[in-house]
């Protein structure tokens, strides 16, 4: 039995919360795309994808999603959710949103939005503007 | 009556491209929120939506929208977009006008009341926009 799309999306945030690997690429199809819209990058397949869990989780050892919103219907979702971390001794802390299309409930696209200015400002990598 | 959420998104979206203020406005509830996350900006009720619009319009003045993808219930809806224009003006002190173009994507997340749009977030990367208007060094200005 196929899982509802909003049910999927949820388990699926909470394997990335577990920085289980093997548990995380399960919910992916073997064809699937992981789009990281800001800095401009798309992995492919389950092999690329893998990689660029494992780098992330590498670098971000504490790294944590915490979910706001989780909305699906049919093959299309969309959730909301808030990334923090530690950026060696500067947190960061910053909202994010991904776009979900699925087939047979596994992911075969992700679009993430986030804003990198927010992520650089709040590890010291960049001033912040005079307004933010 | 239940809400016909792909005729909602599209001439939602024709509102944008047209400018037409009002039109835009119309979606949202009384009490409506548009927020732009990567701005850390929110305009709450219906007169700082419009406040806020009047002035995007005014410094990109050739704004356009196109959708890539959209989907939704009668409680939610997301879309994704590109959008496109011209730095003409800057309403921000202390920045000025390049005058040059951007392309950049967006993802909003709209929550839905009684057919009209109580909140939307707009998620979009502010370097990509600074980039290409020539705001900020790392990529050559179009």
């Amino acid at each position: 039995m196929i899982m509802e799309t909003p049910k999927v999306l949820s388990d699926y945030k909470i394997a990335c919360n577990s920085h289980d690997i093997n548990k995380i690429i399960s919910f992916f199809s073997y064809d699937c795309v992981l789009e990281d819209v800001t800095r401009g990058i798309a992995k492919h397949g389950k092999k690329e994808v893998t990689d660029s869990f494992n780098s992330m989780f590498s670098e971000f050892s504490d790294l944590k999603y915490e979910l706001m919103t989780i909305y699906g219907v049919g093959d299309w979702g969309c959730i909301e959710y808030v990334m923090s971390g530690n950026h060696g001794i500067k947190s960061f802390s910053f909202r994010a949103a991904s776009i979900f299309q699925l087939s047979n409930g596994k992911i075969i696209h992700e679009s993430r939005y986030w804003n990198v200015m927010t992520y650089l400002q709040q590890v010291g990598l960049m001033p912040r503007l005079a307004n933010s | 009556m239940a809400l016909n959420v792909a005729n909602m998104i599209d001439e939602y979206i024709l509102a944008w491209n047209s400018h037409d203020v009002n039109k835009i406005v119309s979606f949202f509830t009384d009490d409506g929120i548009y927020e732009d996350v990567a701005m850390g900006i929110a305009s709450k009720g219906k007169t700082e939506i419009t406040k806020y619009l009047n002035s995007m319009y005014v410094d990109f003045p050739d704004m356009k929208f196109e959708k890539k993808s959209a989907f939704g219930t009668n409680d939610w809806m997301g879309i994704e977009i590109v959008v496109s224009g011209t730095h003409a003006h800057s309403s921000l002190p202390g920045v000025p006008a390049t005058g040059k173009t951007f392309s950049v994507r967006a993802a909003g997340i709209y929550q839905i009341h009684k057919g009209m749009i109580s909140r939307k977030s707009v998620y979009m990367n502010m370097v990509t926009f600074m980039q290409q208007v020539g705001l900020m060094p790392g990529q050559t200005a179009k």
